[in-house]
């Protein structure tokens, strides 16, 4: 079920794709939808809240801006998922964690400011977890990141 | 005004202040440019340029998927085999469902290298892209990490990191 409208639908799209880096950028989204600002800020609000927009920003490269990042694979037998993730969740640099269907049951990403912060943070974490087994697999090349998404 | 290394050696700053999440309000940007004590054009600049330069992929909103109708994804990880990676990546840039795409390293205990993550409005529909993939590229080597629990998913807190 969309918990949205036509309007919104076509506000989330510009949202994403075109969202006007100008002074009112909210005024010229109800422009370019013939809707009053108000009403906008309002719609984007609920969108908000509804947890249908995470946030409004930029989308950086995190490599560009300095910093190192992996994801990690581990194996952890299946009555010690809980706990692992909860460790795993408490680093400020871990950004996702899943349970995943698979030998290796939980996957993460860790970002940091370094290679040898990274390193230190993982030995960290291994420590604490003791994995059966753990994959290191950072990226080598990005082939696609496309983060919008048409409604 | 900005040389291209300003902002790398201010980067901290401008790029934490900037990562936070934009107001809804008139002059969203205002606030931000007062703390940097830079005007709101001048922020607006800088935005663009880090746009330009490629720091920024694009500025705009981030959605959840699964608010939006795509309830459904899939981890696929491809054995793909070195030469054919230009290949894969010519495949998949077609591919809509496909959002993210990396060639990562590959270990002798996990022979994948290309990650593909897949969205779709069901588990089917998310299976039948990769079957279309697999059939485009000829090659059967991948294996499904399908979510069982989302520990954790946000935004990189670049302020605390």
């Amino acid at each position: 079920m969309r918990a949205f409208d036509a309007i919104d639908s076509q506000l989330i799209n510009l949202l994403q794709h075109e969202f006007p880096l100008v002074k009112e950028p909210y005024k010229e989204l109800a422009k370019m939808l013939n809707t009053p600002e108000t009403e906008i800020l309002s719609r984007i609000r609920r969108l908000k809240a509804n947890g249908v927009i995470r946030e409004i920003g930029p989308i950086f490269n995190s490599e560009m801006i300095g910093l190192t990042s992996t994801l990690v694979a581990l194996k952890v037998p299946e009555d010690t998922v809980d706990g692992a993730a909860q460790i795993i969740n408490s680093y400020v640099g871990v950004t996702h964690n899943y349970e995943r269907e698979g030998d290796y049951n939980i996957w993460f990403t860790l970002a940091a400011t370094s290679g040898e912060a990274l390193a230190s943070t993982l030995e960290e974490i291994k420590e604490k977890i003791h994995p059966m087994h753990s994959l290191v697999v950072p990226v080598k090349r990005v082939l696609k990141i496309k983060t919008n998404f048409k409604v | 005004m900005h040389e291209k290394c300003d902002y790398l050696a201010a980067d901290s700053r401008i790029i934490r202040y900037l990562h936070r999440s934009l107001a809804i309000e008139g002059r969203p940007f205002l606030t931000l440019a007062r703390e940097l004590g830079i005007t709101e054009d001048e922020l607006l600049e800088v935005i663009r340029s880090l746009i330009a330069d490629g720091f920024i992929r694009r500025y705009g909103a981030v959605v959840r998927h699964g608010k939006v109708g795509y309830s459904s994804n899939v981890l696929v990880a491809w054995n793909i085999p070195e030469e054919r990676i230009d290949e894969f990546e010519k495949i998949i840039s077609d591919v809509n469902e496909v959002s993210h795409c990396y060639a990562r390293v590959r270990h002798p205990e996990w022979n994948y290298n290309i990650y593909t993550m897949i969205h779709g409005h069901s588990k089917d529909e998310c299976l039948c892209v990769v079957e279309r993939i697999s059939n485009a590229v000829k090659i059967e080597a991948f294996t499904l990490l399908f979510t069982k629990r989302e520990f954790k998913k946000r935004k990189l807190d670049l302020e605390n990191l």
